[in-house]
């Protein structure tokens, strides 16, 4: 494991300790070859990186593999076993560099001269980069190849429903529907018609309680859980800081993918009185649905108003974060939208308090 | 008004939803499509183009693709089926590939951009590929494992094994458009009639062009009967009635003449000025020019009676006139005959038709065996009596026909402008149906296996660099070509180009049922091995491993009732052999692999549609969007 650039430049000679063969270890090579195919993760906030090797100290001499720093060196020879194993033994959310570091040693190679000043200043240039996940390449997680595949599905669907209709005589028109993008279809009497938004289900109104009678339902037993349980569940709350066991059995993890939402909007609306943040919850993250307003009917509920405007403005705070930690696509639209319905309770509950 | 919409997706959806609609009629378990019209009528078909054609589409990304499977239907005759599936599964890889690596050597604004660059980039190598490597891959692989047929094996006996498998392709192709009750039957008559125009003398495949060529005047639908009425006549049927009563003449031989215009000149036209009444000192007027007219017409058919002429056929509508001299002459008299049956009686008697009516020379002249009305249909269906016409066996010239082999332009050409004497005794198809619109689902089929054939037995052209030499070497390709065409168990490329080490055989059919795709799926992964083995590409996944999955999916289709069976197939190729599908042609399979590639290449290289408010040209769509990017705007 390597905390910067630094370090790693320390490697460079005559024979890179990385490869099993013959190869100079120049800058362009560590780079091109090794850096590629790091592994990439924050540790209190400061960025590390995990190199692949050959080396003897594990059973894979032939095979390159990566050392784990915290498991005493137990080495895995796919990334992405060794990341899944970050994530879930250590916490660690890690990440790859694949597509940026191929546009890094493209400007190795042309910088001219292979002076000490230009290599540490593309190095640093490395160091400094935030790295957007436009063009990074992951396998995706199991939620996102089963939303893959309800998307491909769904697909399939509309096909198929499309074919239907145009052998009873409907006509394909050139125009797509403005709220999903299908394709639309005309009948005899000139009426549009688009197949996925009359039709089908709309795949993500599936988890709003209020348009859906299984997410509310959901919703509900899910607050019932946590309401039962409020005393366990708030201790290792109370602990703080960063917690790397699974939460409190009264608001299990692993839960069906529909729930979820519902789970975390269950866990969102607990109303604690004074609740530290809550634990940093790996993976699995709030889909907030829209929070019903709060209405209280005279002024002696203003502390009470007060009591909510705090709890959201941390469950606020809390999403924030963890937006800024977040790796995968799917945790940041939900956390995303966990702080759009924070901030309409925030408006929603400032308007009853005027 | 420009809408914006991702290209990608909108291929995907627009050729999956073309997918759906074909797919429950693929196969041989596949189902037919009853089409009613709002008039009542009915009718039942499998055929793809059919289905295709008779859908509403207003989608330009969808009318293109029907518009190439329609044109690549008229060229083969079979396939569009084949060629939608083929289509939408190369789409979903090249889909997958493309975002799965994107091309990052240039700088895109978006993702999107960046997919739909790489997904161009595949289409184009993939087609660069096949216009290359594919004709020799399967030359090498996939024919070997098929049987080569010779024209000449077929024509020679009836029962000849040659024959047995021509009957078995022909069977193969029937049951999958018309069903399997009738197709035994209707693939007999399909041989029954390529045996009667066989031309013995000529290039083997001469009888196919020609009635391709000719089939809509070879033929003639009558409705009202069952399937089993149809039967092959002597001669050749001109859907036209008598203008004049038939007279019954029992001298042979009988002379006809073909007349393209107007016999009496036409007084009164648009545009036309009459002088009557100069340069004489009699005042003449109208009346006395019709007397005119009608002597010299007089003085017309006693000269064609002279020459013993007694039948007449004419492009153009008579005047009474015309009709009520060669009645007293006694003179039969057909008129309005369309043009391709005039072009097809001329090219069978020789005899050339005649423009100006005041030269009539001998080899205007036709001898005819026998003219005589015939009766198909009831009166009901208001089918007039035809009259059916042979000639004698003439001598044989092919005017400058063996030179333009290759370029199929130049052959209508030679049709049109040299006189094609053919020494074959004519025979034509009377094909019965129920409806009408089953009469001319028969009728389509039948043109289609003969394309079909024709494709099949066609020698196909060399690609690449091999294009230029054969281009140089005009003169000495007749011989070559006989030579290739005659000797069909040996290579004989070696005449022709010896860079080339196999070239792909005419007359090469294998079993049906997703052997060929079996096949050239396992040639492509052996030759993505190979090449990865040898270079790295940059693209990184080799375009033939992308076409050797997709391929897979028309035998998936095929066997979707039994997965297991697919599977089975797929493990042991040498089981598929054991399997009675019927046959397949190779050529047909090639050309359509061909055509689906030219299409994807024309569908990822759009990037925009906009909806224009006026039209544009009331040319077909297809021409103007086979242009990459964007159409005009006209606001």
């Amino acid at each position: 494991m390597f905390c910067d650039m630094e370090s790693l430049l320390a490697c460079v000679g005559s024979q890179c300790i990385f490869c099993t063969g013959k190869e100079l270890a120049n800058i362009s090579h560590l780079s091109k070859k090794h850096l590629k195919d790091a592994v990439y993760f924050n540790i209190n906030n400061e960025e590390k990186f995990v190199v692949a090797c050959f080396c003897k100290d594990s059973k894979w001499t032939s095979r390159s593999h990566y050392h784990c720093p915290h498991c005493k060196f137990r080495a895995f020879t796919r990334s992405a076993v060794f990341k899944k194993h970050l994530k879930s033994k250590h916490g660690i959310q890690s990440h790859m560099r694949r597509e940026k570091a191929s546009m890094i040693y493209k400007k190795v190679e042309n910088s001219t001269g292979e002076s000490k000043d230009e290599q540490m200043g593309v190095l640093k240039e490395l160091q400094s980069w935030e790295g957007d996940e436009d063009f990074e390449w992951e396998p995706p997680s199991e939620a996102e190849m089963k939303v893959i595949q309800a998307r491909r599905e769904r697909q399939d669907k509309i096909s198929k429903l499309m074919g239907d209709y145009l052998l009873k005589g409907y006509k394909m028109l050139g125009d797509c529907c403005d709220v999903c993008g299908t394709i639309l279809l005309q009948d005899r009497q000139q009426k549009k018609y688009c197949v996925s938004c009359q039709e089908l289900d709309s795949d993500i109104d599936k988890d709003n309680p209020a348009l859906n009678a299984q997410a509310a339902l959901s919703q509900v037993r899910e607050r019932q859980l946590a309401a039962q349980s409020p005393a366990p569940s708030q201790t290792p709350e109370l602990n703080g800081g960063p917690s790397n066991g699974q939460p409190s059995v009264s608001v299990p993890q692993p839960r069906p993918e529909h729930c979820e939402g519902a789970a975390a909007g269950g866990r969102a609306l607990l109303p604690p009185p004074a609740v530290p943040p809550p634990p940093a919850a790996p993976s699995t993250t709030a889909l907030a649905p829209t929070r019903p307003a709060v209405c209280p009917q005279n002024p002696a509920l203003r502390p009470v108003l007060q009591e909510a405007e705090e709890a959201v403005l941390t469950k606020l705070r809390w999403a924030t974060t963890q937006l800024q930690g977040a790796a995968s696509l799917e945790a940041s639209i939900q956390l995303c939208s966990l702080i759009t319905s924070c901030a309409n309770s925030l408006r929603s509950l400032k308007e009853l308090s005027q | 008004m420009c809408s914006f919409f991702c290209p990608f997706m909108s291929h995907g959806s627009v050729v999956g939803v073309l997918e759906a609609v074909i797919l429950r009629s693929f196969g041989p378990e596949g189902g037919q499509v009853l089409f009613t019209r709002d008039t009542g009528q009915a009718m039942l078909s499998r055929s793809g183009t059919h289905i295709l054609r008779a859908l509403h589409l207003e989608h330009p990304l969808a009318r293109m693709v029907v518009e190439c499977v329609w044109k690549h239907s008229t060229v083969t005759g079979d396939g569009s089926k084949t060629f939608i599936l083929l289509l939408a599964s190369l789409l979903r890889k090249i889909h997958t590939t493309a975002s799965r690596e994107p091309h990052v050597s240039h700088s895109y604004n978006s993702l999107e951009a960046a997919e739909a660059a790489t997904a161009r980039h595949l289409a184009d190598k993939l087609l660069a590929f096949a216009l290359k490597e594919l004709d020799d891959l399967i030359a090498m692989e996939v024919a070997p494992h098929g049987r080569c047929v010779s024209w000449e094996d077929f024509t020679a006996e009836m029962h000849s094994p040659a024959n047995h498998y021509v009957q078995k392709l022909l069977a193969s192709f029937f049951h999958m458009r018309l069903g399997y009750v009738h197709c035994a039957f209707i693939s007999e008559l399909t041989c029954e009639l390529l045996n009667h125009w066989k031309c013995i003398d000529n290039l083997p495949y001469f009888a196919l062009q020609f009635l391709k060529d000719n089939f809509p005047a070879i033929h003639t639908p009558v409705s009202g009967f069952p399937i089993t009425s149809s039967r092959l006549i002597e001669g050749q049927v001109i859907h036209r009635d008598f203008a004049t009563p038939y007279p019954q003449t029992d001298h042979q031989p009988i002379k006809a003449v073909v007349f393209t215009g107007y016999l009496q000149p036409r007084l009164l036209n648009t545009g036309d000025v009459l002088e009557v009444g100069c340069g004489g000192t009699e005042e003449r007027s109208i009346v006395d020019f019709s007397a005119w007219t009608e002597r010299s017409l007089q003085c017309l058919i006693a000269n064609l009676q002279s020459l013993g002429v007694s039948v007449l056929l004419s492009v153009v509508k008579q005047s009474a006139a015309v009709l009520a001299l060669a009645t007293q002459a006694e003179m039969c008299f057909v008129d309005c005959v369309s043009e391709d049956e005039l072009s097809l009686f001329a090219q069978l008697s020789g005899a050339t038709p005649i423009s100006d009516c005041w030269r009539i020379e001998p080899e205007h002249i036709a001898e005819l065996t026998f003219c005589r009305p015939i009766l198909l249909g009831p009166h009901r269906y208001e089918n007039m009596p035809f009259f059916s016409l042979t000639c004698k066996a003439t001598h044989l010239h092919a005017k400058n026909y063996l030179g333009t082999i290759h370029t199929s332009h130049l052959q209508t050409l030679v049709a049109d402008v040299f006189i094609i004497r053919v020494k074959v005794k004519p025979y034509s198809l009377i094909i019965c149906g129920s409806g009408e619109g089953q009469t001319d689902q028969y009728a389509c089929a039948f043109q289609d296996a003969i394309r079909m054939l024709f494709t099949t037995w066609e020698p196909i052209p060399a690609t690449g660099t091999t294009a230029a030499k054969r281009t140089v070497q005009s003169d000495k390709r007749t011989s070559s070509y006989t030579h290739v065409l005659t000797d069909s168990s040996t290579c004989t490329s070696s005449n022709l180009n010896p860079l080339h080490k196999c070239v792909l055989q005419p007359g090469c059919i294998m079993p049906a049922g997703g052997t060929f795709e079996f096949l050239l799926h396992h040639a492509l992964l052996k030759l993505s091995h190979s090449c990865s083995a040898s270079n790295d590409t940059n693209i990184g996944v080799p375009v033939s491993r992308l076409l050797a999955s997709a391929l897979l999916s028309v035998p998936k289709q095929i066997y979707s009732h039994s997965p297991g069976q697919f599977l089975q197939t797929r493990t042991r190729h040498n089981a598929i052999f054991t399997q009675d599908m019927g046959l397949e042609s190779v050529s047909c399979k090639y050309e359509l692999l061909l055509a689906v590639l030219q299409c994807v290449t024309s569908l990822l290289r759009v990037d925009t549609i906009l909806r224009t408010h006026t039209a544009l040209h009331t040319q077909s769509l297809a021409d103007t969007s086979w242009e990459s990017t964007e159409d005009e705007a006209e606001n």
